[in-house]
């Protein structure tokens, strides 16, 4: 039974199909949706960084669905978060959709976008992140070709591997993912 | 001011890191609190920029000598510094909230002057809609409905588009139904949230500290802010860290029907490879289709900028064909 146990977390620990390029957009969507703008736009911060997040949100739901379709396993999240989630999800469409201004409320382009779409979106970020912490496929798919698989500890993307391969110190904004994976 | 104050993490954070990564864990807050706190003078001062350059030189320099030495292998991290740093910070706090205390205060009394009267709008908002609001981001259109006289006397040309508070934002556009939902979400996640720190130990401890700690902090900034699109993300990436490090038993997977078994699974296999490029080929072109409507606001943006420069250079022709792209580009929501 212990065996048994052990092998389902090793099997669940693996890096999903699509976790590389996923993990590459959540670190896009973290890093630029902030920082990016556009000169030549009327509103240079809000709509350019609306744009990346809703675009990179959009990506991580379709690198998601292409996970569950390859591997043909759909992840439960836990169950009073996944309630949580739906009732928030259906109150948004709600009262997107009872509002006197359905589509401002449903985009939040007459403010700064954070209307029900953005929420939804973001509902679902979270979903990915949590997933993503949990498979702790996070660094996994980052390992370079022919790069040593060794003990957990000896991750490459460690903040302190030991592996003598290494030769990139990894930035520190990294690191969080190494951890939330679950280490 | 509070930007500041945060940095008595980092400072914590520096001098509890074991003798040999001293050096650069205090170099790394260096860089971080000269941008915090000196960005602006920096800003224009090449030399400014040319001294992080030199301590992130040095940090690397250092860090790798000693990496070499001691085969990456970390110092244990001390507690012997532990409290005579938080001592020293909250003196410093201390004498910096005394010595500021004045221009706290009214930079405090300012920034609710104007606050307090959006926030009363907002409950006035959800008071005429209690059940399900009147819609997320419909705020300034209820607003000069909704304000005092004696702030539509005072300040006059003064809208607002936003209630400056996420929470009662959400109350008064979704009403109790959003409000009592997200309110649930937020109990999973802090339920969620204390898991995960009682769980951890050593250095997720602190790695799952920090993340609780950034969350809580979004949402006292949320109390008092609006979320833009630059920050709106942030409480659901860390909150999706927190539930994931509170989550202690292993979660079932649902194996769906077309689900790879026995040889099928092993990597190399045709079947499996031709469904994986099927899909990728299918939600590729799903994601083309969506790029329309996702950039629609962002053309349209556009649009009006370039309306806007042909109309300062009197150029009437392009302005005239600019309108219609920009009505066409626009969604619904930029025509009301």
């Amino acid at each position: 039974m212990g065996e048994r146990h052990e092998r389902m977390m090793q099997r669940r620990s693996g890096p999903g199909p699509g976790d590389r390029l996923f993990l590459a957009v959540v670190v896009i969507l973290i890093v630029g949706t902030p920082t990016v703008f556009l000169r030549t736009a009327m509103r240079p911060f809000a709509i350019p960084q609306l744009t990346l997040l809703w675009v990179a949100a959009v990506v991580v739901l379709f690198l998601g669905a292409y996970r569950v379709v390859v591997s043909g396993l759909f992840g439960r999240a836990s169950l009073p978060l996944t309630v949580a989630s739906g009732t928030f999800a259906v109150a948004l469409l709600l009262t997107s959709v009872v509002s006197s201004q359905p589509w401002v409320a449903l985009t939040g382009l007459s403010a700064r976008g954070a209307g029900a779409l953005t929420y939804l979106l973001c509902l679902a970020l979270l979903h990915a992140v949590y997933g993503l912490s949990r498979r702790r496929s996070g660094l996994h798919t980052l390992r370079w070709r022919g790069w040593p698989v060794g003990r957990r500890s000896e991750h490459p993307l460690s903040p302190w591997s030991t592996s003598t391969h290494s030769r990139v110190r990894w930035p520190p904004w990294l690191h969080w993912l190494y951890w939330c994976s679950g280490r | 001011m509070a930007a500041l104050v945060a940095l008595a993490v980092l400072v914590q954070w520096a001098m509890t890191r074991g003798r040999g990564d001293r050096l650069v864990a205090v170099l790394v807050v260096i860089s971080v609190a000269a941008v915090i706190a000196a960005l602006p003078l920096v800003f224009n001062a090449p030399r400014g920029l040319s001294l992080f350059a030199v301590m992130a030189a040095l940090g690397v320099r250092h860090d790798r000598k000693r990496a070499t030495r001691t085969n990456g292998e970390p110092d244990e991290a001390t507690g012997g510094w532990f409290w005579p740093t938080t001592a020293v910070e909250l003196g410093a706090a201390g004498v910096v909230g005394l010595l500021f205390r004045g221009r706290i205060v009214e930079q405090v009394e300012n920034g609710l002057e104007q606050r307090v009267e959006f926030w009363n709008v907002s409950v006035s908002i959800f008071r005429d809609s209690p059940l399900v609001g009147r819609g997320l981001e419909t705020y300034l259109t209820y607003f000069t409905a909704h304000r005092s006289v004696d702030h539509a006397v005072i300040w006059e040309s003064l809208l607002s588009d936003s209630p400056h508070s996420v929470p009662l934002g959400i109350l008064s556009g979704g009403g109790l139904v959003l409000a009592g939902t997200y309110l649930a979400i937020l109990l999973v996640i802090g339920y969620f949230r204390m898991q995960a720190v009682r769980k951890a130990d050593g250095s997720s401890e602190l790695f799952h500290g920090a993340v609780l700690a950034t969350w809580v902090a979004y949402h006292v900034q949320a109390s008092v802010s609006m979320d833009v699109p630059g920050l709106i993300y942030t409480q659901w990436v860390l909150g999706g860290i927190l539930v994931a490090g509170g989550v202690s038993a292993l979660l079932p997977t649902v194996a769906l029907p077309w689900r790879p078994r026995g040889r099928k699974a092993r990597p190399g296999n045709g079947a499996v490879g031709l469904r994986g490029l099927t899909a990728a080929s299918g939600l590729a072109l799903a994601f083309f289709f969506t790029l329309g409507p996702l950039s629609a606001p962002l053309r349209a943006n556009r649009a009006v900028y370039r309306a806007q420069v042909a109309l300062a250079r009197a150029d009437f022709t392009r302005l005239h064909s600019l309108r219609w792209t920009g009505v066409r580009d626009f969604s619904p929501a930029f025509r009301t």
